[in-house]
């Protein structure tokens, strides 16, 4: 268990419990208040963004050899 | 004892499979970053991969989307973005004249085989099978 301190802007760190939470910058968290002395920090489940785009896939109006990637590495990097 | 951290390089075309609903790939590309993602692997990347990433997709999609799904990619807390050193280019440049292999593939090679990564997934085995001591893992390989 961690103690830590309200800062004057009313911050509490929470470095030193970031890696047994797997806490990172931009987390998000539900302050549920369950007395007068005990709050409730539950993390709120974001959908990683690599995970999130490739359940969304784009779609391209391409069709047949435009979609060749080796073309378009040979359009980058040139022969 | 903390959990030993995976590394593995992932190549452009895996990227863009899984971003492009029109590719038959696309289904796979997905699955197979979803299978690293479930065995705790970190995905590394650089700045060759997100160029290819970044121009392909801006020739596929519009610009806007290829934009963000571009820092989408790289803002993920399963991808972690290596800058190359001066050593790796140096080595890929040796790379690219002996195995004669153009010089994109060579810096990714030798990237990863300086970052010690477990292997580089892609979809382009015929130039990177060329590399001594590189494990290529294919993206059709059975897992």
């Amino acid at each position: 268990m961690a103690i830590v301190e309200v800062d004057e802007e009313y911050k509490i760190p929470l470095k030193q419990v970031s890696v047994s939470f797997n806490i990172k910058p931009a987390d998000r968290f539900l302050v549920r208040v369950e007395t007068r002395e005990k709050i409730v920090l539950e993390k709120i489940k974001q959908k990683d963004s690599l995970i999130e785009i490739i359940e969304n896939p784009g779609h391209t109006d391409r069709r047949g050899a435009a979609l060749d990637l080796k073309e378009l590495e040979e359009e980058l990097w040139g022969r | 004892m903390g959990e030993m951290k995976v590394f593995v390089v992932v190549d452009s075309n895996i990227f863009i499979f899984a971003n492009i609903a029109e590719y038959p790939e696309q289904e796979t590309a997905k699955e197979k970053l979803k299978w690293l993602i479930n065995k705790s692997c970190t995905i590394l990347v650089n700045p060759i991969i997100v160029s290819e990433v970044h121009y392909k997709l801006s020739r596929l999609l519009s610009a806007e989307e290829a934009y963000e799904r571009t820092l989408k990619i790289i803002s993920s807390g399963h991808v972690e973005y290596v800058p190359l050193g001066k050593g790796t280019v140096l080595k890929a440049i040796e790379l690219s004249r002996s195995r004669k292999i153009r010089i994109n593939d060579a810096l990714i090679a030798q990237h990863a085989l300086d970052l010690n990564a477990e292997g580089l997934v892609t979809d382009n085995t015929k130039d990177f099978v060329k590399v001594e001591g590189l494990k290529v893992i294919k993206l059709r390989e059975d897992e």
